[in-house]
């Protein structure tokens, strides 16, 4: 072969199995934090609902996303054929859903998967999500408090976010879709320019804020709501400011990025997800955080929509979400979508840790806010992992349409960040997914 | 749009002002639910949990619209009432709560995001940013290119203060950028860095003396020359490396061959048709893809450096000639720079792409800088590199390796480190000389005070130039220097919400009491009108005529206004107002169908600067803003004009080009961004095209689709691949409602179907650009619109556009560049002043600059 291997398309030198890493820093952290295990927790979503061909139990079973049967016995459909060499740490999850939303038009599924909130009677007043909450105390010992990831980037508008996360006084949290970024921030070389802000970083960002009050005081009353955010956004940095100055002198964890495709785009739907997915372990493994979550999609025109192309197909994912008869296609589609995730979790439980897998000390719930189409109804959900935490699995748990979703997060925030009383609209909490 | 039953009920349902009449509910809606819903939605039944009869008609405060919206989908696509339902509604009585309902929706949304007629403080959008930095540094960098992406408002733009969110990662990002732009030119050394330069001689590829280094798994006897394919020679050429532990550049020529005359190197466009006359066909195989549309070899130059200066200026000189293929064919030099970021994995990005036509040897050069190339390796032991090869395409025609163009290359230059002064411009406009230069806390006063003024686009008072001194004689002791101090302390400046944000604070504020509109002052209306026609900040002379308070005068605004857009910045204007008015980021959110069209994707980028340049030209030239619809010229370049089929086209970048009728090309919609953009990525997509030139043209969007409503089906399978076009739209819009609202959209855009889904001319029966025919059906354009006008192809409705639609089409500009200069949506108070400008255009012959000039005199503009 004569064509230079230099140029080859990048995307066709994808990563082998793992990436190299090492982490020379832990034993120095370890002296003054104490051993209690770690708890984490990931959160994903993909857009625009799941194949559910009615009655025929083969069609089902070929094209169907919801388990055949209940409890132990259940008969996993062909699309999860990827996550079920796992099958004793995964549970699969149907009926749930979050009542306030229950009724609504579709394509609003990103915004308040993880919130619970009523916008419908509010637009984009948003309340905070589940992996917030437990950021409050699951990250107070890591460089970041979250990682907040999406394929479509930043926060778009309300009704179509592309960010899971909000914050607690329910701002969305700009989701970041750039892998060298990404890698970037959690793994980069720390430069000159970095260690040289360090000695100034409080005294900037305190005279940032104080002047920033100063302008906000000559302001009108809509100028005033505007400004209101940028106030919040410097405080928070202030108010992390302390943590990163600690941190930015911490060494990072070196991870070789030569096997990691960090230029690939949403263009090339397999070798993205397949970064991001590995950039989500990474952080996870190398406790740079431990909360995170990843929208793969955004339900909105655009590249994530041309996602089917990395099976082949031609349709948008919208156009196959569509499908009323042969779901063949969209099957095959969702079945990707499955393989990217399942790959995620069997990665998360190839890596030891003292007491286990990284899989067992992570939580990872997946999901969808719309099951058939459109129908914002009886959630697609996969929870995996979290033995640690007090989670068994091997079951499909079905519910009825009427119990909030928010009752799991409750479950959720009791296991992972202590007494929990409520989350949201719930009602009580779910406990068949407890030992 | 003036409907009295859907604006009398609008006024039932929404507290909007200046609409009158009450209980519209009560004689549209009610009745309509009462009649067909309430049975089973209501207090006997509750059929879904839904109870229509309590639903709180209030959209603007109540707790229901997204209710309603449901209610007028489910309606709107004939879901409901339910086909065994025993009374169904006419259609008339359908639509007309259809119609009610969505207008009410459209009011309502209004309502939601009235800002009152005023502008809001807002953050400058990343390009601002990046504009802004660039201009107050005089350093044009990629600064923000790793800011979060942003959203858009409604009707496109990024400006909009209401969509311009700050995050603490926003933060982050803007200290980051801030320290590390003001440390590339603070920090720099006193002494001018020593240039890195290589000279290349690449006809020393073919002579046999240097033993060729080889690469990958030859055995020792392989790596003998080989004179005649010329692949892989890596050759040392003249250098000079600053330090001597650096490994020694060299260059490499791939499937090259000697130029006539031996003193240079030839490099063939890709691809010949066959093997004839190509001494490297050994090396390829005929059909074979790398996957981006390029086959077999691909001849090209290459010198790699090690250890480069990569965050610097480049000069690159080059010496070369065309040898130019059969039918006028000529070679395309594309130059990247580029590195290695793993054994197999190198990252690069394009500085240059010239068409070369004179057969004589003529010297090229030109300037980058390093840092807005991925041009530093990530090791000592990889290099960075220079690559060049013939970026001809071929299209359709069949050439042979001898029939194609080739560039003679005779000899390349590279320096690094290319500076003219030192210590750079940047740093002295921020350490300048001065007389207190020696009293450092006399000096840090002056030096801050002076760039804190430009940053924040306004004088400044002692008191904010007492915070940063405070700030900086805090640090002063913490850090390692005095320009380090200044660093941190201007790093605080450019985190400032007074530099971030552009905000045109109160006189005097009283709490809870809405202020009063008032005119701009000064240096508020030079940033108003910068950002506007720049997307930067103001320059020396705007902030000159500020302090002076003569700016606001309008003989003054009108002659900057002018001056403005002679200004090579008001390119600003044409780029930002043209993607976000044409969306032309659709053209990346879409995929060219490799099955239909031999296409490569990064040509989409000429697409999106066609328009740009389109609309830049329009504004350079003060052209009638008729010209956005039709125009007698085109702006082309070789590579655009070789898509469009329109021969003759030369030189290298985008220039005005006169066409003929049989090019079929004039005016923004006959270019490739609106016309793919609007596609499938395979086949036209009318409905698309339609609404975009409803909703950018003639701002009327209709109103978006029920969601339930899934895209016109892909002509896959066999039923659907032998209905025409016109049958695939009625099969799509079956239901009635559907029908009525697409009689609106669709034949707007089978006006276009002469241009297939890349936007290139096709007629007849069948597309000849396509690879494959999935559409046997004769190409028809013709039409006829909602309101009965009949259209025979697209200059048919250009010309409809302009004679009767034309006050509509000069709304539509005037609205869109209004809301675009204002940084918000336009409300009902904005009406008198449209109405005006309106009328100014008209009476000068609709010229683009007096429409800007209007809109810049207009009260709206004029005051907070």
């Amino acid at each position: 072969m004569n064509q230079k291997s230099w140029h080859l398309n990048r995307r066709t030198v994808l990563k082998s199995a793992g990436v190299s890493l090492a982490l020379p820093w832990l034993e120095c952290m370890a002296t003054d934090k104490k051993a209690a295990p770690k708890k984490r927790f990931f959160a994903g979503y993909f857009a625009y609902g799941v194949p559910m061909p009615e009655d025929d139990a083969l069609d089902r079973l070929n094209h169907g996303w919801f388990p055949l049967g209940e409890g132990k016995n259940y008969k996993a459909p062909v699309m999860h054929d990827s996550i079920m060499p796992l099958r004793d740490k995964v549970t699969f999850l149907s009926g749930l859903s979050h009542p306030a939303m229950r009724g609504t038009s579709a394509h609003k599924g990103a915004d308040y998967f993880l919130t619970g909130a009523n916008i419908l009677k509010t637009y984009d007043k948003q309340s905070i999500s589940i992996d917030q909450y437990l950021a409050r105390s699951l990250s107070k010992d890591t460089r970041f408090k979250s990682l907040v990831m999406s394929s479509f980037g930043g926060v778009n508008r309300p009704y179509r976010s592309s960010t899971l996360s909000f914050d607690r006084t329910g701002r969305p949290i700009p989701a970041q879709n750039n892998p060298a970024e990404i890698f970037r921030r959690m793994f980069g070389e720390v430069t000159n320019s970095e260690k040289n802000s360090l000695a100034s970083r409080g005294s900037i960002i305190d005279e940032v804020l104080n002047e920033a009050n100063a302008l906000n005081r000559r302001l009108g009353k809509t100028d005033k709501a505007k400004m209101d955010e940028f106030l919040t956004s410097v405080r928070e940095v202030e108010r992390l400011t302390e943590r990163s100055v600690q941190w930015q002198s911490t060494p990072k964890p070196k991870v070789d990025p030569s096997d990691l495709e960090l230029s690939a785009d949403p263009t090339s739907p397999r070798e993205y997800l397949t970064v991001m997915y590995e950039l989500l372990a990474l952080a996870l493994q190398t406790d740079t955080t431990r909360v995170a979550t990843f929208q793969t999609a955004c339900e909105e025109a655009g590249l994530t929509d041309r996602f089917p192309s990395a099976v082949g197909l031609a349709n948008s994912s919208h156009n196959l979400s569509h499908e009323k008869k042969n779901y063949a296609k969209v099957a095959a589609y969702i079945a990707f979508l499955n393989e990217m995730h399942a790959d995620f979790i069997k990665r998360l439980d190839s890596v030891q840790e003292q007491n286990g897998t990284l899989l067992d000390n992570t939580l990872c719930f997946y999901g969808c806010a719309t099951s058939k189409t459109h129908k914002a109804i009886n959630y697609p959900i996969i929870l995996s992992g979290g033995k640690n935490m007090g989670f068994q699995h091997g079951s499909h748990l079905h519910y009825s349409d009427n119990i909030p979703l928010s009752n799991l997060f409750v479950t959720i925030g009791n296991q992972l960040a202590g007494p929990t009383a409520r989350f949201s609209d719930s009602t009580a909490d779910i406990t068949e997914v407890l030992t | 749009m003036t409907n009295s039953i859907s604006t009398s009920l609008l006024a039932f349902l929404v507290s909007i002002p200046a609409v009158a009449s009450a209980g519209s509910y009560e004689t549209v809606l009610r009745p309509f639910l009462a009649k067909y819903c309430v049975s089973c939605h209501g207090p006997n039944k509750q059929k879904a949990d839904l109870r229509l009869d309590r639903l709180d008609p209030d959209l603007v405060n109540g707790s229901d619209a997204d209710m309603w919206q449901e209610v007028l989908d489910l309606i709107n696509i004939s879901e409901m009432p339910p086909k065994d339902a025993k009374s169904q509604p006419k259609r008339s009585e359908r639509q007309a709560i259809v119609d009610a309902l969505t207008l009410s929706f459209r009011q309502a949304m209004k309502a939601r995001r009235s800002t009152g007629g005023r502008n809001v403080i807002r953050r400058l959008t990343a390009y601002e940013y990046n504009n802004t930095l660039r201009d107050l540094l005089g350093l044009d960098l990629q600064y923000a290119v790793d800011l979060p992406p942003e959203s858009s408002a409604k009707e496109g733009f990024k400006n909009n203060s209401s969509v311009l969110g700050t995050s603490a990662l926003h933060i982050e990002y803007f200290e980051r950028i801030a320290r590390s732009a003001l440390e590339r030119i603070i920090l720099a050394p006193t002494k001018q860095p020593t240039p890195y330069f290589v000279r290349v001689e690449p006809e020393l590829a073919f002579k046999p003396e240097p033993a060729p280094v080889t690469t990958g798994k030859q055995t020792k006897k392989q790596r003998k020359p080989k004179r005649r394919s010329g692949f892989g020679y890596d050759i040392k050429g003249d250098h000079f490396v600053p330090d001597k532990n650096v490994k020694t550049p060299l260059f490499r020529i791939d499937h090259g061959e000697p130029s006539a005359n031996g003193d240079g190197v030839l490099l063939a466009g890709n691809r010949p048709s066959d093997k004839v006359g190509d001494p490297f066909a050994v090396d390829r195989k005929i059909g074979g893809s790398q996957g981006d549309g390029r086959s077999g070899y691909q001849p090209e130059f290459r010198i790699e450096m090690y250890e480069v200066p990569h965050d610097a200026p480049v000069l690159v000189r080059i010496q070369l000639s065309a040898v130019p293929g059969k039918d006028d064919a000529y070679p395309r030099i594309s130059f990247e720079l580029g590195s290695f970021r793993g054994a197999n994995v190198s990252d690069q990005k394009e500085a240059a792409n010239i068409e070369i036509r004179s057969t004589e040897p003529a010297v090229y050069e030109f300037v980058v800088h390093g840092a807005n190339f991925p041009f530093q390796s990530n090791k000592p032991s990889r290099p960075s590199y220079f690559r060049i090869f013939n970026d001809y395409r071929r299209g359709t025609s069949q050439l042979t390796y001898k029939e194609l163009p080739k560039l003679n290359i005779d000899w390349v230059e590279i320096k690094c480190n290319h500076y003219d002064t030192w210590p750079s411009p940047q740093k002295n406009a921020i350490l300048f000389a001065s007389k207190s230069r020696n009293d450092e806390s006399a000096y840090a006063r002056e030096v801050i005070a002076r760039f804190m003024a430009r940053a924040y686009r306004r004088p400044v008072s002692d008191a904010e130039v007492d915070r940063k001194i405070a700030l900086f004689q805090k640090l002063r002791t913490q850090e390692a220097s005095f320009e380090a101090t200044v660093i941190s302390t201007l790093t605080a400046v450019l985190c400032s919400s007074n530099f971030l944000l552009i905000s045109e604070p109160e006189e005097t504020v009283v709490a809870n009491v809405a202020t009063e509109p008032r005119r701009l002052n000064d240096y508020e209306l030079a940033s108003r009108l910068s950002y506007f026609l720049w997307s930067s900040m103001p320059d020396e002379t705007l902030f000159k005529l500020a302090a002076r308070e003569q700016l606001h005068n309008s003989d003054v605004l009108l002659t900057q206004v002018k001056r403005m857009i002679a200004d090579p910045k008001s390119e600003g204007f044409s780029r930002n107002f043209a993607a976000q008015w044409l969306d032309l980021a659709g053209i990346h959110r879409l995929a060219v169908n490799p099955e239909y069209f031999d296409f490569k994707e990064k040509d989409k980028v000429l697409f999106e600067q066609e328009s740009i340049q389109f609309v830049h030209q329009v504004l350079n030239s003060n052209l009638s803003i008729d010209t956005f619809i039709d125009s007698d010229f085109a702006m082309l370049n070789p590579a655009l004009a070789k898509h469009y089929r329109i021969s003759g086209i030369g030189g290298g970048s985008f220039q005005q080009h006169t066409i003929n009728k049989e090019h079929h090309r004039g005016g923004l919609m006959t270019q490739a961004s609106m016309l793919f953009g609007n596609s499938t990525g395979s086949e036209t997509h009318p409905i698309k095209r339609g609404v975009w030139v409803l909703e950018r043209m003639l701002d009327d969007p209709p109103a978006p689709p029920p969601p339930n409503v899934p895209d016109l089906p892909e002509p896959e399978g066999k039923d659907l691949a032998n209905l025409s076009l016109k049958e695939r739209l009625v099969e799509h819009a079956q239901v009635e409602s559907c029908r009525d609202c697409h009689a609106k959209i669709d034949p707007w855009g089978v006006a276009f179907e002469n241009y297939n889904a890349l936007g290139q001319w096709r007629e007849g029966v069948s597309d000849p650009l396509v690879h494959r025919a999935h559409q046997a059906v004769n190409i028809d354009p013709s039409t006829q619109l909602k309101s009965g006008k009949r259209i025979q192809n697209l200059d048919d409705l250009k010309k409809y556009i302009l004679t009767e639609k034309k006050p509509q089409f000069r709304t539509a500009v005037v609205r869109k560049v209004m809301a675009y200069s204002l940084g918000r949506y336009l409300e009902f108070s904005d009406r008198s002043a449209i109405d005006t400008i309106c009328e100014s255009v008209e009476h000068e012959n609709e010229s683009f600059h007096t429409l800007i000039e209007q809109i810049v005199l207009s009260e709206p503009f004029l005051t907070k």
